[in-house]
């Protein structure tokens, strides 16, 4: 498993937008998600807590017809979103 | 059980009608088989952080409420000790939160409650509720957040579970150390093991199924997702259907421990609709995360209680309306009525101060 840090570093070098909505309390992770899928940019990723939360954003993204690879991170998921 | 997981929010729903309307029938006050703030009121009652004679009891569901979810949660791996979000604005917005919703006379579920047994006054507070989360989706959509909470340690993941413990320790075997009214709704109560049983069958579905009466709202404002509403609609259809059937159902203006205050029922919820909004969940949600080891929710909770306390040594609680010789006594107070206002005030300065940006997002 990488380090946040390293992992930060991936994702500037790939230049793949990443949200930590880890620890923020209901609805906020579910509407910054829908600001990232709304901004268009893809791949984006979003870490999320898992249990509400995770299950929360998975509905909405079946909705918005969003394909999710979600890897799982020390204190959540890390969900990597690509366009269908 | 794929079909229980999808639909487990309707079926939390319709296990907390059936709660309430089994308690009250079992000896809850009338329209009262659970609600978080009366229940909360009672127990600060007990604990003699109030004198309200009639409203003295350590309720077991409040108990229930928090160990199910704490049990299950530990059995999931789900227990997760966290917090640090802006915790003595929690602690505030509780005790805002109580403050209100016993002004109304209820939290967003007796809300429900009493609107399942045909009482009038509570659609009005019902009105309310929703404006008030409609007001809370305002300040969302400008990213309103008290901020992220962090992984804190097992100890204070655990603070909350051990004090229900505690008050269950007292409850059963040191009751002289707790007051017990011995009249008037604290005196009105359910055997202790069947409160207790039923609470912890709701903590454990509430906790899998994140049930919240505000979130039911907020998400159809704000994301156009009917997925907690329903759960909120199952807990009044089956109420209502288990209050006909008992015998418990009657349209009145105003239902029993209820006033028919219009105005204020309605300005009453939307504070508690606001405040829920913010908090991130309604009083039910709030202790079902503080028994999962979110202390914040556990802090809430605590303000909760602190308000419950202020709320009857200040006289801000409303009075339930009673006909006394064709003349109708009881309703709000007129500090109870000024206390409203002022969380009002205190609840949109907190949500400007906390926004993220003055535009909303589409």
């Amino acid at each position: 498993m990488l380090s946040d840090k390293n992992q930060k570093i991936i994702d500037e070098t790939m230049n793949i937008k990443t949200i930590d909505a880890r620890g923020l309390s209901c609805p906020q992770p579910t509407l910054l998600f829908q600001e990232l899928i709304a901004e268009g940019q893809f791949p984006c990723s979003i870490l999320v807590d898992s249990g509400i939360q995770h299950e929360n954003i998975l509905r909405l993204a079946n909705k918005s017809k969003c394909r999710i690879d979600e890897r799982s991170e020390e204190d959540g998921y890390r969900l990597i979103i690509t366009r269908q | 059980m794929k079909f229980f997981r999808k639909h487990l929010v309707i079926f939390t729903g319709a296990f907390i009608g059936l709660a309430g309307v089994i308690l009250a029938l079992a000896g809850n006050p009338s329209n009262m088989g659970f609600c978080m703030a009366c229940f909360l009121r009672d127990t600060a009652g007990s604990l003699k952080l109030h004198s309200a004679e009639a409203l003295q009891y350590a309720r077991p569901e409040i108990i229930g409420l928090v160990l199910g979810s704490f049990l299950l949660s530990l059995v999931r791996r789900e227990f997760k000790p966290r917090g640090g979000s802006s915790p003595i604005l929690r602690l505030l917005m509780g005790a805002i939160l109580m403050i209100s919703a016993l002004v109304f006379l209820g939290c967003p579920l007796r809300m429900v409650l009493r609107m399942s047994a045909g009482d009038i006054s509570a659609y009005f507070g019902f009105i309310g509720f929703v404006l008030g989360v409609i007001i809370g989706t305002f300040f969302l959509r400008r990213g309103f957040s008290l901020n992220r909470s962090y992984k804190q340690s097992v100890a204070n993941g655990i603070a909350m579970p051990s004090m229900q413990i505690v008050m269950l320790i007292l409850l059963l075997a040191l009751p002289n150390l707790l007051a017990f009214s011995e009249k008037g709704p604290g005196a009105a109560h359910a055997n202790i093991f069947l409160s207790l049983s039923m609470a912890l069958v709701v903590g454990m579905l509430t906790q899998q199924s994140s049930i919240c009466q505000a979130g039911g709202i907020r998400d159809i404002v704000l994301l156009r997702d009917f997925h907690l509403f329903w759960g909120g609609l199952a807990i009044y259809l089956i109420a209502l259907l288990g209050n006909v059937i008992t015998h418990q159902f009657k349209i009145v203006s105003f239902g029993p421990i209820a006033h028919g205050d219009t105005l204020w029922n309605i300005l009453s919820m939307v504070v508690v609709g606001l405040a829920a909004v913010l908090l991130g969940g309604c009083p039910l949600r709030q202790l079902t995360l503080s028994g999962t080891g979110d202390t914040d929710a556990g802090i809430t909770v605590i303000g909760m209680l602190l308000g419950a306390a202020f709320a009857h040594n200040l006289g801000l609680a409303s009075a339930p309306n009673k006909v006394v010789e064709g003349v109708i006594e009881g309703g709000p107070t007129t500090a109870g009525k000024i206390a409203v206002i002022i969380g009002l005030l205190l609840l949109i300065g907190i949500g400007f101060i906390h926004i993220r940006r003055p535009q909303k997002t589409k």
